[in-house]
């Protein structure tokens, strides 16, 4: 027997069962919709995610803390591990808690010394001002210029121009500084690694290290961030810096660590509406399965007399499951339109909005993205579920003996 | 194509041959003895019936000479061919290249008209469609129903659905028909008008056909009768001259 006989005789059967077939084919099609809008969804998703991890996060970057009170950091370090890495850029930044007094005004605030053109450079997306102008390097070496974070800011109702007075303690000592408040952050709500940017008063490193350590301990700095060129050298770099410089004395975090955490989340996310897609198909399977079980009880005398006149069980299988095959071509057909249709709708409605909360809050606002890739491979798993499923129901049929299903009422 | 070689020989005379033919059915604790050592031979371009009452086994035997069932004891050769020895694949290979079937519910796919009833033995055999087309149209127009190709079997009488199976039948240009109570759901007149249709197309193709019936008058029309009961054979007429 021909292959495009079988679709033939199938398809002259279809028709006359129009309307069973119809559902049939709709819950197929529903099943694919379900598997081409859903990789959409979430490809959207993990795009969206990956971008907003470059941009906010930024993976390529790793802080180095001492990892034991009696190990201290300081600008040797800087150079010990910039000759072993050599990495794109690194800077000493020193952390301390300090109060901060405007007009007889104190409030709790952090105390940060760093480069800030070269921080600027490593988290570009939280040096952005709300008021004033971020200070060039010159201006940044005026040893009473002081960046203020946007909580800070609110809470003392600091704008720029105006004269701050900063307190720490040094070696037990408290310390007084005057600084001009050149510029107020915009609100980043990140705090990672100790550093509380909206809470923060930012000055240059080297005032910090006068303010904050003991006159024999100038060099002191409290820790260490590094930008590697990749999320991979970041976290090859990490490992490196914590096991073969320092020999476990300081841990070196790589931001990639919170970049896996939520590619964690995302891999999950993923899974369950891969699972869901999978139970849509499942349905759609059993659909299939159900209407060829049907078709074949209902066609017992016709199956005893075609193999009456000379067919094998092999044409039997075979004429039946291209039935199924049949019904998931047109299902899969439909499923792929009404697929583009639904990504298409949801790609409209800016429906994909979440916000992620991992130390700072990423906001994401994804667009469903459907790939040749996943619309072939939606089809490819729409036609063989049918085709599994009407396995059995042909299985069946094949093996009905002549004579029983001649004499079938 | 089956590895065994299942091509008639030419020079047969003979072509059925049941020796010592034995089916006995399992029905739940009771075994039925359906046929009890049935011989029969059939020559070539015979017209024959077999007669006898309901339950005497006649179906059953027609079912071994088809190849659909296999005897539990004994021998059944179509020409040189011992069909009760062969696989499953092998029996349908007869059944599609030898022997055309006639049943008495006509038994026409109710999705196909006509023409594409009678082409199903050609398809099953990978003829072409428009061989297969040509082909079933003539067979059509032999049976009388040339104009009636196009219709599906709910929008055909009775006798014309009958003779759409002839057709059938003989779509593959078989050497046996075996039609089995092929008058039963007919009224006397198209039923007469069944059995003439048969004799002319063993007249004029030399195609054995073996009856099967209940009725005396049908079987009567033929050239020879086996009476069977309880399972064996009782009377042969042999062939009328």
């Amino acid at each position: 027997m021909r292959t495009r006989d079988y679709f033939w005789y199938s398809f002259t059967h279809l028709k006359r069962t129009k309307g069973r077939s119809s559902l049939t084919v709709l819950g197929v099609a529903l099943g694919v919709m379900a598997l081409i809008s859903i990789a959409a969804i979430s490809t959207g998703f993990s795009a969206a995610i990956r971008h907003a991890m470059e941009t906010e996060f930024n993976v390529k970057t790793i802080a180095v803390v001492p990892l034991f009170s009696n190990y201290t950091l300081t600008t040797d370090d800087v150079e010990r591990i910039r000759r072993s890495i050599s990495p794109q850029i690194i800077t000493p930044v020193i952390i301390s808690p300090a109060t901060v007094i405007k007009g007889g005004v104190m409030e709790s605030a952090l105390l940060m010394g760093a480069n800030i053109s070269q921080v600027k450079y490593i988290w570009p997306e939280f040096y952005v001002a709300e008021l004033g102008t971020l200070p060039r390097d010159e201006e940044w070496n005026n040893n009473d210029t002081a960046i203020v974070g946007h909580k800070l800011a609110e809470k003392l109702g600091l704008k720029n121009g105006d004269i701050i007075q900063v307190l720490c303690t040094s070696s037990g000592r408290p310390v007084v500084k005057n600084f001009t408040v050149v510029a107020v952050l915009k609100y980043t709500g990140m705090n990672l690694v100790g550093i509380d940017v909206d809470n923060g008063v930012l000055i240059n490193v080297k005032y910090a290290k006068v303010m904050v350590n003991a006159p024999s301990k100038r060099d002191q700095i409290s820790l260490i961030l590094i930008l590697t060129d990749s999320m991979k050298s970041a976290q090859y770099a990490a490992t490196f810096i914590e096991n073969d410089i320092y020999q476990g004395q300081v841990r070196a975090i790589a931001f990639a660590a919170y970049a896996r955490a939520i590619e964690n989340i995302d891999m999950l996310f993923r899974a369950m509406l891969q699972a869901f897609s999978i139970i849509a198909l499942l349905i759609a399977g059993m659909g299939v399965m159900n209407t060829m079980f049907t078709s074949v009880r209902e066609r017992i005398k016709e199956i005893g007399t075609i193999r009456a006149v000379g067919a094998t069980r092999g044409n039997i299988l075979l004429t039946f499951l291209a039935e199924s095959i049949l019904i998931g071509i047109f299902g899969t057909i439909a499923g792929v339109f009404l697929g583009l249709g639904v990504v298409y709708a949801i790609d409209k409605s800016n429906l994909l909005q979440a916000a992620i909360q991992l130390g700072g809050a990423i906001y994401i606002e994804a667009h469903p993205i459907l790939t040749l890739k996943d619309l072939i491979i939606s089809a490819i798993v729409g036609l063989t579920t049918a085709a599994i499923f009407g396995y059995w129901p042909a299985r069946a049929a094949s093996r009905l003996e002549p004579v029983v299903a001649l004499r079938y009422e | 194509m089956p590895k065994v070689k299942l091509e008639i020989g030419k020079d047969v005379e003979v072509m059925v041959r049941c020796v010592d033919v034995h089916k006995d059915y399992i029905m739940g604790k009771v075994i039925v003895h359906a046929l009890r050592g049935v011989n029969l031979e059939v020559r070539k371009g015979e017209f024959m019936s077999i007669l006898g009452p309901s339950g005497s086994g006649k179906s059953t035997l027609l079912n071994m000479i088809g190849a659909l069932d296999r005897p539990t004891k004994g021998e059944v050769w179509i020409g040189d061919i011992k069909v009760s020895d062969l696989d499953d694949h092998s029996r349908a290979y007869i059944r599609r290249k030898l022997i055309g079937f006639i049943f008495q519910a006509y038994y026409l796919v109710p999705h196909l008209t006509a023409l594409q009833n009678v082409e199903i033995p050609m398809m099953l055999d990978g003829v072409s469609p428009s061989e297969r087309r040509k082909k079933a149209e003539e067979l059509l127009k032999l049976v009388g129903l040339g104009h009636r190709v196009h219709h599906r079997p709910n929008e055909l009488s009775g006798g014309e659905q009958q003779r759409v199976a002839i057709a059938r039948a003989l779509a593959n240009n078989p050497v046996i028909v075996l039609a089995d109570e092929p008058t039963g759901n007919l009224d006397t007149k198209t039923g007469a008008m069944i059995a003439e249709l048969m004799k002319k197309i063993n007249r004029e193709r030399g195609v054995t056909f073996i009856i099967v019936t209940h009725d005396i008058e049908l079987a009567e029309r033929t050239d020879r009768i086996v009476r069977l009961r309880d399972g064996v054979v009782v009377e042969d007429t042999g062939v009328k001259l």
